[in-house]
């Protein structure tokens, strides 16, 4: 059987295969260092890291909707004093890349934490979660705004030498005005999407089933929008994608390769299965076998207009 | 150790009005399974529901490589559990979370083991590891509680093992009629609880905890309770199951599926 290339380039960011875990789902990889081999994925990226430790919001934080789930977490984390103390020593015992997602919520915030972590060993990328309220503008979403976003990915940009991806929010209207943005504030990858904002309500108890009313929907349920933002901003802008949002299996992350990504993330499957990551990668080498493919890379992009009469 | 793999059901069968006891061939949660700890479980291989579900370790079948767990048919979940057949596969991850801490010494501490509902099942896992341990049999008192006689869980395992059982329902078709709390008022008042040394473990119905915590809060005695959240994950990373807890400097989450399910009663902030 012929040799199938797995690992991707993406912009300054080597990943030995396209397959990643999503922030948030993965913790600080430990948690499941006993149930995969952490060895064979192609990075981590690590829970929200904030420049202080925050509680989170109560609870109830989480509830299934069909085929999803919504969350309001709340950043919970520890902080990045202790990730780089306590989490950091840990991942730098494996092979596969450790992207530090990072969150703020001012300009200052997000400049701290690149600098602390600029130079930090065992760190291979920045990734900006830029889903989070700019109190300096009234709590707005930095990433809502394509001005806002600009600003602090250039601010970010000029405090750090490591990769720097740029996780984009979905609750706008034409997300290609905020990838174009993070472009020009000097992101070197794109990643997306983050939660779709939703809320759930208990018609019993005629009461919000969140205790913060809203949350950030993700699972298969928000895949068909995933891969049309991921589909559209592959088009507009140069710079390399990492496809997210309901990725259950090998299929999905292929699809979100056709559709323009260079890579995948895997987020909520992972907790559905413990294993879903490794099965993902496995299929994918598995499809480039079956379509007589060499290379994962000559596949980014490709997909094509449907045929008419072929819709069965 | 634990596992996250598809383990085939061996047994189903129903023990009371919507309840069965499924077992399942899983050699490392059937080894290392500890009394509280619990497994995820899913059967579903699509996402209605997307999540697995959480259960209580049961009972440990090492020689033969089984546990099973007592389930109450509640929702989408449990009904199509409800339906496997020997043979069929289940997909377990486990044995996960803490495990109840057996007071010490053992055979000097009076066990007060407080079940409610299908909260009976872990319990029953700690009265029977007390037992083989060593521990007096009059020094473990199950008081079991439930809404009606169909609704009792695990009450003739119990009665098995030979440990003191207090049997109480709400509408006193089995037992004393009455809550939990009126079956540990009326040992209390009996002098029971006082003079010795006295460990309170408690699993079922938040409101039921949230009593019994008081109950033994009041009485000067130490209590550890299982909760019960919803447990997306189960490992830890998802953070939708915390649980406020007291600190040092005000209150903090900590996570039900890896800090708990298991807490010390003082510790948990009830709302
Ligand atoms: C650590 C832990 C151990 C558990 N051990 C056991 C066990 O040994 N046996 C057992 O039967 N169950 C146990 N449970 C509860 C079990 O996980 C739920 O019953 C199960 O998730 C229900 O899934 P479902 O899809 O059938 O119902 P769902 O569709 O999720 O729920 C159906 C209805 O029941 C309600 N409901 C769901 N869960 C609960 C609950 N826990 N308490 C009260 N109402 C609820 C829902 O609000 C809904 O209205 C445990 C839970 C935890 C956290
Ligand atoms: C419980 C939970 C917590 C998350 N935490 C973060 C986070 O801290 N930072 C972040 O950028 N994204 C976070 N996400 C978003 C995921 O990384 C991912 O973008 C999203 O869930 C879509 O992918 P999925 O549908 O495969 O889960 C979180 C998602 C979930 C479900
Ligand atoms: S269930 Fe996910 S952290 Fe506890």
């Amino acid at each position: 059987m012929s040799e199938v290339k797995l690992s991707v380039k993406l912009g300054p960011l080597r990943l030995q295969n396209p397959v990643l875990v999503a922030s948030g789902t993965f913790g600080y990889g430990s948690e499941y260092a006993d149930l995969i081999d952490l060895n064979r994925l192609g990075g981590i990226m690590v829970k929200g890291t904030t420049l202080h430790p925050r509680a989170g919001n109560p609870m109830p934080r989480m509830v299934e909707t069909a085929a999803g789930c919504l969350n309001s977490i709340g950043l919970q984390n520890v902080g990045v004093e202790a990730f780089i103390r306590e989490k950091l020593p840990f991942l730098r015992q494996y092979r596969c890349a450790v992207i530090v997602n990072i969150a703020g919520d001012s300009y200052e915030e997000f400049e701290q934490l690149a600098e602390r972590l600029d130079g930090v060993e065992g760190v291979h990328a920045l990734e900006m979660n830029i889903s989070c309220p700019n109190q300096e503008k009234g709590g707005i979403h930095f990433g809502v705004d394509p001005e806002a976003t600009r600003e602090v990915v250039s601010r970010v940009r000029k405090r750090t030498r490591l990769p720097l991806i740029v996780k984009l929010s979905p609750n706008v209207t034409d997300i290609t005005m905020t990838a174009q943005a993070a472009v020009d504030g000097g992101a070197d990858i794109l990643s997306l999407v983050n939660t779709f904002v939703g809320t759930a309500i208990d018609a019993k108890t005629r009461r919000f089933k969140l205790a913060n009313i809203t949350g950030g929907l993700s699972g298969p349920a928000i895949k068909p929008l995933a891969l049309y933002m991921v589909w559209r901003v592959a088009r507009a802008v140069k710079v390399p994608i990492i496809g997210m949002g309901g990725i259950m299996n090998a299929t999905d992350a292929v699809e979100f390769l056709l559709a323009g990504a260079s890579a995948v993330a895997v987020g909520t499957a992972n907790y559905v299965n413990p294993h879903a990551s490794m099965e993902i990668l496995e299929g994918i080498e598995q499809y480039l076998r079956e379509q007589g493919e060499k290379d994962v890379k000559h596949i980014v992009g490709t997909v094509k207009r449907c045929k008419p009469g072929n819709e069965f | 150790m634990r596992c996250a793999e598809h383990c085939e059901v061996v047994a189903n069968r129903p023990v009371a009005t919507n309840q069965f006891e499924i077992e399942i061939h899983c050699p490392t949660v059937a080894l290392h399974a500890q009394p509280g700890q619990f497994v995820q479980m899913r059967v579903q291989s699509g996402y209605e529901p997307l999540f697995s579900r959480p259960f209580s370790v049961f009972r440990r079948f090492p020689e033969r490589g089984n546990f099973s767990v007592v389930y109450l048919v509640r929702g989408a979940f449990t009904q199509m559990l409800a339906r496997k057949k020997p043979g069929e596969s289940v997909f377990v991850v486990g044995p996960l979370g803490n495990r109840f801490l057996v007071a010490q010494p053992a055979n000097q501490v009076l066990h007060l083991l407080v079940a409610g509902g299908v909260g009976a099942p872990p319990l029953y896992l700690l009265a029977e590891e007390l037992v083989q341990t060593g521990v007096p049999r009059q020094k473990i008192v199950v008081v079991n509680g439930a809404r009606r006689q169909d609704l009792l869980v695990c009450q003739e395992h119990f009665a098995e093992l030979g440990v003191r059982l207090r049997t109480v329902t709400e509408d006193g078709s089995a037992g004393a009629k009455g809550k939990v709390t009126d079956a540990l008022k009326a040992l209390h008042g009996r002098g029971e609880l006082s003079g010795n040394r006295c460990q309170v473990y408690t699993c079922g119905p938040t409101a039921m905890l949230e009593a019994v915590a008081k109950f033994a809060q009041k009485h000067d005695l130490p209590c550890q309770v299982s909760v019960e959240t919803l447990m997306p994950c189960g490992l830890g990373v998802c953070l939708g199951c915390a649980v406020k807890v007291r600190t040092a400097n005000g209150t903090d989450y900590k996570r039900a599926c890896v800090d708990g399910p298991i807490f010390d009663a003082t510790e948990v902030v009830w709302e």
